[in-house]
Formats: C-alpha cells, sequence, structure tokens
C-alpha cells in the first residue's frame, strides 16, 4: 500500500466515524463551526477607538527620541561658540602645563 | 474603499516617519559655506575646509558668531586668532578646552579674573619650564 492509498484508507474511516456520530453531537459541531465563521478573522486585531491617541503619542514620542539629542549638542556648540570670542585663547584651556601651574600658586 | 480616521493616522505617523531622515537630510544643507556673507567667511576661514561636515546647529552657532564681530570691530582680531588657535588643536585637547573652559565658567568672577592675570603670567615662563609643567601634569 502507497502513501496515497493509506491516506485514502484513513479519509475513508474518518467520514465512516463522523456518518456514525450521534444527531446531537453533528448539530453541536455545526453550531460551533457556524459561530466561528461568524467571528472576525483572527489575527492582528487593533481597537481603532485608541488607534488614534495611540499612533499620536507614538509620534510624538518618535520625535522626541529623534532630537533627544539636540538640546545637548547645541549646547556643546554654544559653548564653543563662547570659548572662541573669550579674552583667553582656547589653548589655555587645555594647556596641562598652565593647569599644573595654576595649582602651584597661593590662593588669592 | 474609504479610509477611516485611524488609517489616516496610521498613513500620516508611517510617512512622518519615513521623511525624518529627509527632513534631516535638507536641514543639513543650511548654511552652506557659500550661503555665508563675506564677512562670515572671513571671521571662520579656517572652518572653511571642514564647514560641510558641520552639523546644522554648529553652523548655525558659529555664524551667528561671527555675525557679531564685522571686521574692525572690538574683538574681531582675537575671535580671529582664537578660530585659529581652536583649529590647530587636535580633537582630544578640544575637548580637553572645553571641559577646562566649563570649570573655569564655574568659577567666580574674580577667580576668573585671576586666572586671566596668572594666564599673562605663564605666557612670560621659558619654554623649558612650561614644558617640564606638562610633563609633571602628564606624571600626575
Amino acid at each position: 500500500m502507497n502513501e496515497q492509498e493509506f491516506g485514502h484508507k484513513i479519509a475513508q474511516h474518518l467520514n465512516q466515524g463522523a456518518d456514525d456520530l450521534p444527531a446531537a453531537t453533528v448539530e453541536a459541531l455545526a453550531q460551533a463551526r457556524r459561530r466561528a465563521l461568524a467571528q472576525p478573522r483572527r489575527g492582528f486585531h487593533l481597537n481603532w477607538r485608541w488607534a488614534g491617541p495611540a499612533l499620536a503619542a507614538a509620534l510624538v514620542a518618535a520625535i522626541a527620541v529623534y532630537h533627544s539629542g539636540d538640546d545637548l549638542v547645541d549646547a556643546e556648540h554654544r559653548l564653543e561658540a563662547e570659548l572662541l570670542h573669550h579674552e583667553l585663547p582656547p589653548h589655555a584651556f587645555s594647556d596641562e602645563g598652565f593647569d599644573q601651574w595654576l595649582k602651584t600658586q597661593p590662593k588669592p | 474603499m474609504a479610509e477611516n480616521p485611524a488609517q489616516a493616522v496610521m498613513r500620516a505617523l508611517l510617512l512622518t516617519i519615513a521623511l525624518l531622515p529627509g527632513v534631516s537630510c535638507a536641514r543639513a544643507d543650511e548654511l552652506a559655506w557659500i550661503q555665508l556673507t563675506q564677512e562670515q567667511r572671513t571671521v571662520l576661514a579656517p572652518f572653511e575646509r571642514d564647514w560641510a561636515g558641520f552639523p546644522t546647529g554648529r553652523r548655525k552657532v558659529l555664524a551667528d558668531l561671527a555675525q557679531r564681530y564685522p571686521a574692525g570691530s572690538s574683538g574681531y582680531e582675537r575671535i580671529r586668532e582664537n578660530i585659529r588657535h581652536w583649529v590647530a588643536l587636535d580633537a582630544g585637547e578640544r575637548e580637553q578646552a572645553l571641559t577646562g573652559f566649563s570649570k573655569f565658567k564655574a568659577l567666580s568672577p574674580e577667580e576668573q579674573q585671576t586666572v586671566v592675570n596668572l594666564w599673562q603670567q605663564y605666557q612670560k615662563l621659558p619654554e623649558s619650564t612650561k614644558q617640564r609643567l606638562r610633563e609633571q601634569a602628564r606624571k600626575n
């Protein structure tokens, strides 16, 4: 018996079993099938009442995250600009020798 | 088929997210070197080579700064000199300078003035002494 014949025999057996089911069981199964078919399809189900606010919140959050680094970066650029027009030259603040020398000076 | 409001919001959201990087690129093209005034370009000349790679925020701050110091104004020469020094520093030194400057800003005005005066004195020290101080600082 090949695979196809074997499958056919099983299907026959199941059909025969179904024919032998009590009428009440058949009716209960039919009702269950009708109820299942009447349900909306399962899967991704969005509650549209909340979809608008939820998506708006997601949009705000996405934009906030996108721009969250801007303030910090802008502050650094402003600091750079402030340094560039200070009366001390920029290298005064990066000169380790000057920093070391300051430590040896008496406090005013 | 008519689109319900939620679908419209979803469409707007997806469109916005899709366009965000594009908007960002458009912003990056603002204040191109060629768009600066001649006076701004003169003050910012040492930045010209790297200007195209600067983010818009930095371009804007620097362009505003240059705008405030037209040729002949007090501070014009100082800012040009500072920018020349700034560009000559490497990335680590700039980072160090910004950190040092932040600390300096936290000092009282009197303390800041003392540091300014001491810088003038430090400038008069022989280069060998400054070098020795730098070596000492690195050891600490």
